[in-house]
């Protein structure tokens, strides 16, 4: 079927363009050799619901697949969907991909789509033979977006579906949408399988040459919150960081990877929001060059690189300029693949960013652009400003890449994750002393789906509940046991229990999955070849860390050393300071209770704090602006955030200090007063973590020393965050 | 340190530790004057996206123009403000209290924003008061389907007395409201009271019934549900109804599910010969 076709007019980049990227009429079309026909997705235009990367519900009936034949400025359009079938008459399109064999006659197409009629995106097959169409069984009350195609009759796909049956799915306090996380299905509709779970969103899967997965995670452990590429294996095992931290990355948010050459991608770079999820394009490579068209030799997050193929483009959330604007994706060409490639890509003109387009009463306009990342330019293949033209696909048959086996199964217990590390002291990060490191803690992440009210104190941190520490061997190993598809990061912790460094990063294991690293966040430039089954602590059998309790049990009982699951502030610690602190820090302005006061310098008004552990509500602000409404000692200890009063402006007058550094006890200045006394393997009030020459025990010197669970009880406070909900005390626990 | 400086003095002194380099940070950048220009804008992703961003910002002058938003006419700006009072626990405190009194009220505009705050807050203390606005005809359908769907954000099983009552209730979109919540509920035992609806007179509230029976594998509803998938006019409820008796998985729907494998609809074929598979 043939449309009224929209041809951009003369631009500064059609007139800028390379000769090697002739027009029209040509007799060769230069990267566009060998293929025939494009598709792209047309979607009818939107501002809102799609400012933010993570934003998957965006419904507005009228999008289709379409073929552009040839894939000229003068070519045929083709609606390959879903004209010939009535019943998606006012369908929605988010995304899609085409199997491995697709060609101009064969092949299938799966998308995710939406009807009027349905609550949520499902996952679509288009038979390109015959234009047939059928829709997967997955579940309708969840989203089900974002499908690639897997070898070996599969789907890769990003969902709102809960693996765990029975617990509400995550939904990050900060971000607050129902998150994604990942699963596959047969094409046949049968077998669906949901991966273990992050606990924020993930997006945008691709299928890697060597038959993994790179996907988009977004990682928001306390102050870390940005999305990171990350891979898998196809099964959904064997999470590995790819790029973005470590310091390698260029900006906020990397997504809509697609691989180029083995181990280098083509990826948007931008802002977590208002930039309709489009931002500038980069060349990304995981590893060196492998001298075999690749770039998989030593590849690791440490080794990664980038070049940013389009520098004009704004990787922030500020509007773009005219004749710069923003990208929506881009996809290589099959001939394309040099030092600086040509792409297809979608892209829009000015200003691309949600408020200046509302305000202006405009929509951006993404069309369809042939880019030639060597001379910077663009030549316009297609656009119809009335839709989004994205995710142009040259329609051409690929390899497909090999079919790749998970993780390894352990034999303990096939519900739960075997998680470890063949040495702890090999890291990347940090020096550790030999023998300085007693066992590992491990943390499971909630957030407020939990019953929290949208808020977890004054921390940044969201919900912990500690499983255990797994103890770590001579040879360095640890091993655990945890639930399966829980979000879990990691602390080594000395013989005080005190984190020797944290992880800032949520894994999890799939039941039966055995996750063994090298080491504690180990050179990701060595070889490390993993054989846990050689390990002392695997030998020993690994710690049960509350591995088969359910979720909602897994709460404190009692809050000792070995009982402590969550630390809900306002029973578990403020007994302690009832019982050994109010005597004397009572908000009673004095050398045992420092003040500060906040001033507005604009208004005048000020705001007078001093330093109090008792467990009355209290509050802080200025003028009409009252926070907190926690206790007096979860204000004194955690404090105003430091970052967020610079941002208002405000004069800071006497001693503030934070108290407590959350994630990080060892160096807060609450556990330094106090010098905790030695817990593993056995609680010992004589042994203090730091000299007690220059940190005096203090609760001992005032005479009101504290047990040792009251200690580790402080500690594991400031090491999981400095929350003041757990679930043991969510308003909303069932 | 007892002079008085400037916060970002205070900042420089204090300890700041980004475990790894390269990190960005979440609320950050916020101010009241971003906040205003993004309401001048009308977009709501801007809107949102600079509430965040002043998430615990001490800013005097934002709350007026926020508190501007728990009455905008869209869903998801309310929702953003209402959460960044939620992080404002003395503020909170303050609009439930108002809130409730507005669900009292006979002001339906109202009592659907006091609701979504109320949801947005997720405090089981609401319940009762969204329970009760959502049971009063003298509301408008939408304040009683807002109050459900409060409810649901709540998520707790104390709302699920009310959450069965609404489901007879005489708006279609409220009963839907109900059967969304019902799925909400943490830890919820069985979907009994969903069953009825599966031949309830609104299409979507069909289609989702037979959803929420499928997922809590609610055994009562096979017998509806097998009807559903051999006679609902529409092909979403007859494709929900073959996704909801595979998860059930009786051996019995085998004959329902075998017919509907040459279902008029394309919607239904694929769903129904997957749920013969899981059949046990």
């Amino acid at each position: 079927m043939s449309s009224t076709k929209y041809i951009l007019g003369a631009t500064l980049a059609a007139a800028t363009i390379g000769s090697s990227l002739v027009g029209c009429g040509s007799e060769s079309q230069g990267p566009l050799d060998g293929v025939d026909s494009i598709v792209f997705l047309q979607r009818p235009t939107r501002n809102d619901g799609m400012g933010d990367i993570f934003q998957y519900t965006s419904y507005t009936p009228g999008a289709r697949l379409v073929k552009l034949s040839p894939p000229t400025a003068d070519g045929e359009l083709t609606v390959l969907c879903c004209d010939q079938d009535p019943e998606y008459a006012d369908l929605d399109i988010s995304g899609y991909d085409l199997s491995f064999d697709a060609s101009e006659s064969t092949g299938q197409v799966v998308f995710s789509g939406r009807r009027a009629q349905d609550e949520a995106f499902g996952l679509f097959l288009l038979r390109l033979e015959d234009g047939s169409l059928e829709q997967l069984p997955t579940n309708p009350n969840r989203n089900y977006v974002q499908p690639v195609f897997l070898p070996g009759d599969k789907i890769f796909f990003m969902t709102s579906a809960v693996v765990e049956e029975g617990a509400p799915q995550h939904q990050d306090e900060y971000e607050r949408g129902v998150t994604l996380q990942t699963g596959v299905i047969n094409v046949d509709g049968t077998n669906e399988v949901l991966g273990p779970r992050n606990l924020s969103h993930r997006i945008h899967p691709t299928v890697m040459s060597d038959g993994k997965i790179l996907l988009t995670q977004w990682d928001h452990l306390g102050e870390m919150n940005a999305g990171h590429l990350i891979t898998m294996a196809p099964d959904m095992t064997n999470m590995r960081e790819a790029f973005g931290k470590e310091g390698t990355g260029v900006t906020n948010s990397y997504l809509k990877a697609r691989e180029i050459q083995p181990g280098r991608f083509i990826a948007i770079g931008t802002s977590r929001d208002r930039t309709l999820q489009s931002g500038a394009l980069l060349d990304i490579r995981l590893g060196a060059d492998d001298g075999n068209g690749g770039f998989t030799r030593d590849m690791s997050e440490a080794n990664a690189s980038y070049r940013i193929l389009t520098p004009d483009v704004p990787r922030g959330r500020e509007p773009s300029s005219m004749s710069v604007g923003r990208y929506y994706d881009a996809s290589p060409l099959p001939t394309g693949r040099g030092e600086y490639p040509a792409l297809l890509v979608s892209w829009a003109d000015g200003p691309v960013e949600s408020g200046t387009l509302e305000a202006a009463g405009l929509t951006a306009n993404f069309g369809v652009y042939l880019y030639d990342s060597a001379t910077q330019s663009r030549r316009p293949i297609y656009d119809d400003p009335a839709m989004w033209d994205i995710f142009p696909r040259p329609l051409v048959s690929r390899d497909a890449p090999p079919e790749i086996d998970g993780a390894g199964k352990h034999q303990f217990n096939p519900e739960a994750g075997l998680i470890g590390s063949m040495d702890v002291y090999r890291s990347s990060l940090d020096t550790f002393a030999p023998g300085s490191i007693y066992g590992v803690r491990v943390i499971e992440g909630f957030s407020v789906e939990e019953g929290i009210p949208d808020d977890f104190g004054t921390s940044e941190h969201e919900g912990a509940a500690v499983l255990g520490v797994a103890p770590v061997y001579a040879d360095g190993s640890w091993a655990a046991l945890i639930p399966a598809n829980v979000p879990v990061h990691v602390q080594p912790v000395d013989v005080y229990g005190l984190s020797q460094r944290n992880e800032p990063v949520w894994f999890s294991a799939a039941h039966g999955e055995s996750r063994f690293c090298g080491g504690c966040h180990e050179s990701r430039t060595e070889t490390t070849i993993i054989q846990p089954g050689i390990t002392q602590a695997v030998a020993a059998g690994p710690a049960d860390l509350l591995s088969s309790v359910p979720r909602f049990s897994r709460a404190s009982d009692t809050f000792t050393r070995d009982a402590t699951v969550g630390v809900p502030w306002d029973q578990a610690l403020q007994q302690v300071f009832d019982a050994k602190c109010v005597s004397c820090h009572n908000g009673t302005p004095g050398a045992a209770n420092p003040s500060w006061t906040l001033t507005d310098p604009e208004t005048g008004a000020s705001f007078t704090w001093t330093f109090d552990l008792r467990g009355t509500e209290v509050s802080y602000g200025i003028g009409d602006e009252m926070f907190s409404g926690y206790s007096a000692s979860h204000l004194s200890l955690m404090g105003p955030d430091m970052v967020d009063l610079e941002d208002s402006g405000l004069v800071v007058d006497g001693e503030m200090k934070i108290y407590v550094e959350p994630g990080n006890a060892r160096d807060s200045e609450l556990i330094r007063k106090l010098n905790p006394v030695r817990q593993f393997p056995t609680q010992d009030l004589g042994d203090r973590a730091f000299d007690t020459a220059e940190f005096p025990p203090h609760a001992a010197a005032v005479g009101a020393e504290l047990t040792a669970d009251e200690y580790y009880l402080l500690i594991l406070m400031a090491d999981n965050g400095g929350q003041f909900y757990s679930r043991e005390n969510a308003p909303g626990a069932p | 340190m007892s002079n008085t400086k400037r916060i970002s003095t205070v900042l420089a002194a204090a300890a700041c530790t980004l475990l790894l380099v390269g990190t960005a940070t979440a609320g950050r950048g916020g101010s009241a004057a971003r906040i205003q220009n993004a309401i001048n804008t009308r977009s709501s992703d801007a809107i949102i996206a600079e509430l965040e961003r002043a998430e615990r910002l001490i800013c005097d002058a934002c709350i007026a123009p926020v508190m501007e938003l728990l009455d905008d006419d869209r869903y998801e700006v309310r929702e953003a403000a209402a959460w960044w009072f939620a992080r404002r626990p003395v503020m909170k405190r303050q609009l439930a209290e108002r809130s409730v009194a507005d669900l009292a009220g006979d002001d339906s505009r109202l009592a659907r924003n006091a609701a979504d705050v109320l949801g947005t807050f997720r405090h089981p203390d609401a319940i009762e008061a969204l329970a009760a606005a959502s049971s009063r005809t003298d509301l408008s359908g939408e304040a009683r389907a807002h109050a459900v769907r409060a409810l649901g954000r709540i998520g707790h099983a104390d709302a699920n007395g009310a959450l069965a009552a609404a489901m007879s209730d005489a708006d279609a979109a409220v009963r839907y409201e109900a059967l969304a919540a019902w799925l909400d509920i943490r830890r919820q035992d069985g979907a009994a009271p969903v069953v009825a609806l599966i031949d309830d007179a609104d299409v979507r509230v069909r289609a989702k019934a037979a959803a929420v029976a499928g997922e809590l594998r609610e055994a009562s509803a096979r017998v509806a549900l097998e009807a559903q998938l051999a006679s609902d006019p529409d092909p979403s409820v007859r494709r929900n109804a073959a996704w909801a008796l595979g998860r059930i998985g009786d051996r019995a729907s085998r004959d329902a599910l075998e017919a509907a494998r040459s279902d008029a609809s394309s919607l239904v074929r694929t769903t129904a010969r997957a749920a013969i598979s899981q059949l046990r």
